[in-house]
């Protein structure tokens, strides 16, 4: 009788994966949940896409070990995949639409942080993906512009363009929102 | 009090992660230690990560990570969808309700908009294997069962059974709860399931329905593909042999001693 067969996980030396998924959870992994969830606004989307993020890391681990930033380099991925998984579901979230602060405040922390967030996540919808991911890094892991060059692979003045058209669109759109109100209050 | 300017998120979260060295973790630490903000914020992170943690435990990280290494998902491309996507349904007659497990007929919520079935099961090109989709009541998005991980039911979830035969031609489905009942599911009675040619060996083929698993506890989905047509009565002994092999213990089931691949699925009932 042929001997029965069970399915086995495939990959390199399955204790040093093991090893290296349990430094990816311990460090990154409640980030890139954060980072997935807050685009996604869905557990089941989002733990997909976090699984999709650090299967990348894991099978590009030798690049990913040499990264100055694993952390950055990651949330760089998964900020990319989310944005993509939102693109091509075409998800209704951005008809949801309700801008509550300016897009970029001074102050930083607190429930002011988390509106700011909202008002950047609810705008990305009006975007293109390079335009979105640089409004990501730019106002909610606060990168500076060299650095989000840096990490997108492009010049200053392009992420400084590509910021200053979203900050644009929140401000026509802060001001569409403030003339509805008022023409709802009168 | 401090009035310094506070620390940047990435850099915050890059100190909270260890990966900070050289001037730039000494000033940070400085500054936390004099800012009641950034110590907030830092303790927010800690937070997060241990709400992680109790959310989605290791296994089952590890074995999501694994599986989404070994087939990954495809996004498609935004721009190659229509604006509505493809979609598709499930709609299957009634069948009969086993002991301890109801077979629903119903329109299962639809796949990932815009996602093709291949493209969602992300199957490995060529092989044997299966991919067990999960549903939730009342539609929304749909996920994949875990391999080698205990997968966590919620109420009205039901579940679908795909395989990719390979070069099996027979297919059979049963499974087992941790009390050691066990429920044949595809075929009810009688002998496998022959798998049809109409298709290619490594194309996916669902068994028809979906599944709710009712009851508490945990139950073990076990499909085997085989190139010979087996007598579930067989099969139902050979779970059961497994089963007090295993001190009745499921997740200590052993592979059961009959010809054949099989692929374990293993959940916990709402």
């Amino acid at each position: 009788m042929p001997k029965p067969t069970l399915e086995v996980l495939q990959g390199g030396s399955a204790a040093d994966s093991r090893a290296a998924l349990r430094d990816l959870y311990s460090k990154f992994g409640g980030s890139v949940f954060g980072r997935c969830s807050y685009l996604l606004k869905d557990r089941s989307k989002a733990e997909d896409a976090m699984q999709d993020v650090f299967a990348k890391a894991l099978t590009h681990l030798a690049e990913f070990r040499s990264e100055a930033s694993p952390l950055t380099w990651l949330m760089k991925i998964a900020t990319h995949h989310c944005l993509n998984v939102l693109r091509a579901e075409r998800a209704p979230w951005h008809q949801r639409f309700r801008r509550q602060e300016k897009a970029r405040s001074e102050a930083h922390g607190g429930p002011q942080l988390f509106e700011d967030r909202e008002a950047v996540r609810h705008l990305l919808s009006r975007c293109d993906l390079e335009t979105q991911a640089a409004a990501v890094h730019y106002f909610v892991d606060e990168m500076t512009l060299e650095e989000i060059a840096s990490l997108l692979g492009r010049s200053v003045p392009t992420i400084r363009k590509r910021l200053e058209g979203f900050t644009r669109l929140g401000q026509q759109e802060y001001g569409a929102a403030r003339e509805n109100e008022e023409e709802n209050r009168s | 009090m401090t009035t310094e300017p506070h620390v940047k998120e990435m850099a915050l979260r890059r100190f909270w992660a260890g990966e900070l060295a050289g001037a730039e973790k000494p000033a940070i630490e400085a500054h936390t230690a004099a800012c009641a903000r950034c110590r907030a914020r830092l303790k927010e992170m800690n937070d997060e990560q241990r709400r992680f943690e109790q959310e989605i435990s290791f296994d089952r990280f590890a074995a999501g990570v694994e599986r989404a290494a070994r087939t990954p998902r495809r996004v498609p491309a935004a721009r190659g969808l229509s604006p509505s996507g493809p979609t598709m349904r499930w709609f299957f007659p009634l069948a009969s309700v086993a002991a301890a497990v109801a077979l629903t007929f119903t329109f299962a919520p639809r796949l990932r908009d815009g996602v093709t079935v291949d493209h969602a099961l992300g199957r490995i090109k060529g092989g044997s294997g299966i991919t067990v989709q999960i549903a939730p009541a009342g539609g929304g998005p749909q996920r994949t069962a875990a391999v080698g991980a205990f997968e966590t039911l919620s109420p009205g979830e039901r579940i679908r059974i795909g395989y990719q035969p390979g070069m099996h031609q027979f297919v059979t489905a049963l499974s087992i709860d941790d009390q050691g009942e066990i429920t044949p599911l595809y075929p009810e009675a009688g002998r496998s399931l022959p798998i049809g040619r109409s298709k290619g060996p490594s194309a996916t083929r669902y068994l028809p329905d979906s599944v709710e698993f009712t009851g508490k506890g945990s139950e073990r989905l076990i499909v085997i593909l085989s190139d010979q047509a087996l007598e579930v009565q067989s099969v139902k002994q050979a779970v059961s042999a497994a089963f007090e092999a295993a001190r009745r213990d499921l997740t200590l089931l052993p592979a059961l001693d009959l010809p054949g691949e099989q692929f374990h699925r293993t959940f916990v009932k709402p």
